[in-house]
């Protein structure tokens, strides 16, 4: 009998050795004379169990993981005997807690099926949305955009039904869509897993996008970091032009779309939209002052849509189920799910996928199960780099826009990064402003010169001789923050305060300070 | 990514180039292992890329906004963007020899050298520090006896943070030669620059 097997091609997952594992199979099912037949799926998320390997039972797929290439001989020897025997099985994959737990909307697919196979993605869903977007055409597929509440994913949370419509309603000969898959934060990955693993699912709320609001042509800005994700997307671009999704007539709506995948090429702030217009154009990533805003003149000087790659393949299922269905997911003003990553000191790192709402707490205790190192939990950074270290005392804050802008922190991308208690936050709010120096395109003088200030006012201030001489200058550090946040003109430098302000506020001591004077 | 056969096409593999009066005969399909051998036995010439340059300039300069795509298979073909190029990127895209410059200095991906054999890009971002990527750095330091941005002097390993690789739930992550490890231990480390200098 044929043993179908799975096991994942994500990169991820290829960096802890599957290709090994893969190996391994091959060469050990060739000894025994087993045929195996083994499926090149995307990844489930679960990284820490990566390697998984799964197999198909009757009542459905069994895991085992992390494997190495020395336990795959094992592992033969129990599927072909008593599966659960093997001390690193997992039993059903699906009925795993930290799976099962979780509301898998963009990632519905994710460690099911292979990401180049139109028919594997046809067959779990695919292509639903946009072809309830072409029966009922552009104007109700903007108002469903709106009513889902569907906010942008990148960070702003800027109500992507807005944009639509100011797209849709500014007239030009020529406008664009463009994807923002220049995931540059720390602890963030939820993209790079999308686009290697369902290519398909951006490519489809990219051709929603571009027929409803009269857009022809669209640019996927990937990160050079990403190899695999961009030819992945490549090949998939391929497959659905020859399928008839993307050109002249995208799926039977007599509307012409198609789109390209652009590499960055290591420069972190054109992952701000207004930067990675002037980076796809061919310059430097230079941020440009709003307004005018992109909807009206973004690139090449026409109405261009910009969203985050999760934005847009949000899109499909609001399509396909209707944006009632969407809504229902979430709290507040924060609608639908968030693919939240879990990174850093963390045991079960991964991702979860859940409605807005639950706490920071349940993400990082229960679905994480505390630091990997297995010592106490000292701060949690949500949101990237230019994120809010959270100290445990605000673990209790739902994860929701609004409810973490309250705490003077945000979700941003949903990326969450877990320190132990001997990460020394004066370093990461040193390496905040290196950071922001390092990154800054250089347009206005707050970032650009503010940044390497604030490394040197940090510098003095661990170097300091005593009290009196810290307090001052933790004050112009202060003060400078202040400046970095109200006067700079992106989010770069308006944000690179944030890490800083809050390792102050919650550690003073890892800057020698004392609580009071670092209130001060 | 160019393609190889694409390239052995456009340059007729045996081809004699004239470039502004002067001529040149050479053969050859990959010009990274040619400019390598050159410069270890004679003079760099930076003519010899030209075909190469001008084959990629042809099929873009149609495209709106080219100039990071021309770049990006200058700097795969060739292994970096020389200096002899700049003019003839400017010219097929009339822009000033300035804003190829400033593209070219603007992003950290691109090199107006040629990189060592073996680059090796530690993560040094927050999820990898926060699994002691410092120490990792450190180790790399003194291993190799190079700074965050040093290359050896034999030109066979560069080192070059980078931040960020989304392999942040398996930190500490690095990418040696365009592919990744992460989960990285002190021990993995030494191994993998054990093959690099293995190799050398």
């Amino acid at each position: 009998m044929m043993t179908h097997l799975y096991l994942p091609v994500d990169s991820l997952a290829r960096a802890v050795g599957s290709d090994e594992v893969a190996v391994a199979l091959a060469s050990e099912a060739r000894k025994r004379n087993l045929p195996l037949d083994l499926h090149h799926t995307s990844s489930r998320g679960l990284y820490w169990l990566e390697p998984l390997l799964e197999m198909d039972t009757p009542q459905g797929r069994i895991g085992f993981g992390p494997l190495t290439a020395e336990d795959v001989p094992g592992v033969l020897d129990a599927l072909q005997g008593e599966p659960s025997s093997h001390p690193l099985a997992l039993g059903l994959v699906e009925e795993l807690p930290y799976l099962k737990s979780q509301q898998r909307l963009l990632f519905a697919r994710a460690g099911i099926t292979q990401p180049l196979s139109l028919d594997d993605y046809r067959s779990h869903g695919g292509f639903e949305g946009l072809t309830r977007a072409i029966a009922v055409g552009g104007e109700q597929t903007a108002t469903e955009v709106f009513d889902s509440g569907l906010r942008g994913r990148g960070g702003a949370a800027f109500p992507a039904g807005i944009k639509w419509r100011t797209v849709r309603g500014t007239p030009a000969a020529q406008k664009y869509i463009v994807c923002n898959a220049d995931e540059g934060d720390s602890g963030t990955f939820a993209d790079r897993m999308l686009m290697e693993g369902d290519p398909f699912l951006l490519i489809e709320g990219m051709a929603i996008a571009g027929i409803t609001v009269g857009a022809s042509y669209g640019y996927i800005y990937v990160r050079s970091e990403y190899p695999q994700a961009i030819s992945t997307l490549r090949e998939a671009l391929d497959i659905a032009r020859a399928a008839g999704y993307l050109g002249a007539d995208v799926g039977g709506s007599g509307l012409a779309f198609d789109m390209e995948v652009r590499v960055g090429a290591g420069a972190y702030i054109c992952g701000e939209e207004t930067a990675l217009l002037d980076s796809l154009e061919g310059k430097r990533g230079i941020v440009r002052a709003k307004p005018p805003i992109p909807a009206l003149q973004g690139l090449f000087g026409q109405p261009t849509l910009v969203h985050n790659v999760l934005t847009l393949a949000s899109v499909p299922i609001i399509l396909a189920k209707g944006a009632q269905f969407y809504r229902d997911y979430g709290m507040g003003r924060s609608t639908g799910t968030m693919p939240f990553q879990l990174a850093g000191n963390i045991r079960h790192g991964g991702l979860v996928e859940r409605a807005f709402g639950l706490t920071l707490r349940e993400l990082v205790e229960d679905y994480g199960g505390g630091t990997a190192s297995g010592r106490p939990l000292k701060a949690a950074q949500v949101g990237g780099p230019l994120g809010t270290w959270v100290p445990p005392e605000h673990f209790d804050t739902p994860l929701d826009y609004e409810a973490f802008a309250a705490i003077g922190a945000m979700l941003g991308h949903g990326g969450v990064v877990v320190a132990d208690d001997t990460l020394d936050m004066a370093h990461m709010a040193r390496f905040a402003m290196q950071f922001c120096a390092e990154e800054s395109c250089g347009k206005c003088t707050p970032c650009r010169i503010g940044s390497t200030r604030g490394m040197e006012v940090i510098d003095r201030l661990l170097a300091a001789p005593d009290q009196g001489k810290r307090t001052e200058q933790a004050i112009v550090l202060k003060d400078l923050c202040d400046t970095l946040q109200y006067g700079s003109l992106c989010a770069l430098g308006g944000m690179s305060a944030f890490p800083v302000t809050s390792a102050l506020k919650y550690f003073p001591a890892d800057f020698g300070l004392q609580a009071s004077e670092a209130e001060q | 990514m160019p393609d190889k056969g694409a390239l052995a096409n456009g340059l007729n593999c045996h081809e004699t180039v004239t470039w502004r009066g002067r001529s040149r005969h050479f053969r050859t399909t990959d010009y990274r292992w040619y400019v390598r051998d050159r410069e270890e036995c004679c003079m760099p010439d930076e003519m010899s890329y030209l075909p190469m340059v001008n084959h990629v300039l042809e099929r873009h300069k149609g495209s709106p906004g080219a100039l990071l795509p021309i770049l990006h298979e200058i700097q795969e073909g060739i292994g970096y963007i020389p200096d002899a190029t700049v003019p003839e990127i400017a010219h097929a895209l009339n822009l000033s020899h300035a804003e190829v410059r400033g593209v070219i200095s603007f992003y950290h991906d691109f090199r107006t050298a040629p990189p060592a054999r073996h680059i090796l890009r530690l993560c040094r971002a927050e999820s990898c520090k926060s699994r002691g990527a410092e120490q990792l750095a450190a180790q790399l330091r003194k291993r190799l006896h190079l700074d965050d941005h040093g290359s050896s002097a034999d030109g066979n390993i560069s080192l070059r943070p980078v931040y960020c690789l989304g392999a942040c739930a398996c930190s500490p992550a690095l990418e040696l030669d365009g592919k990744l490890h992460a989960r990285l231990s002190a021990e993995r480390l030494n191994t993998l620059i054990d093959a690099c200098q293995e190799g050398a």
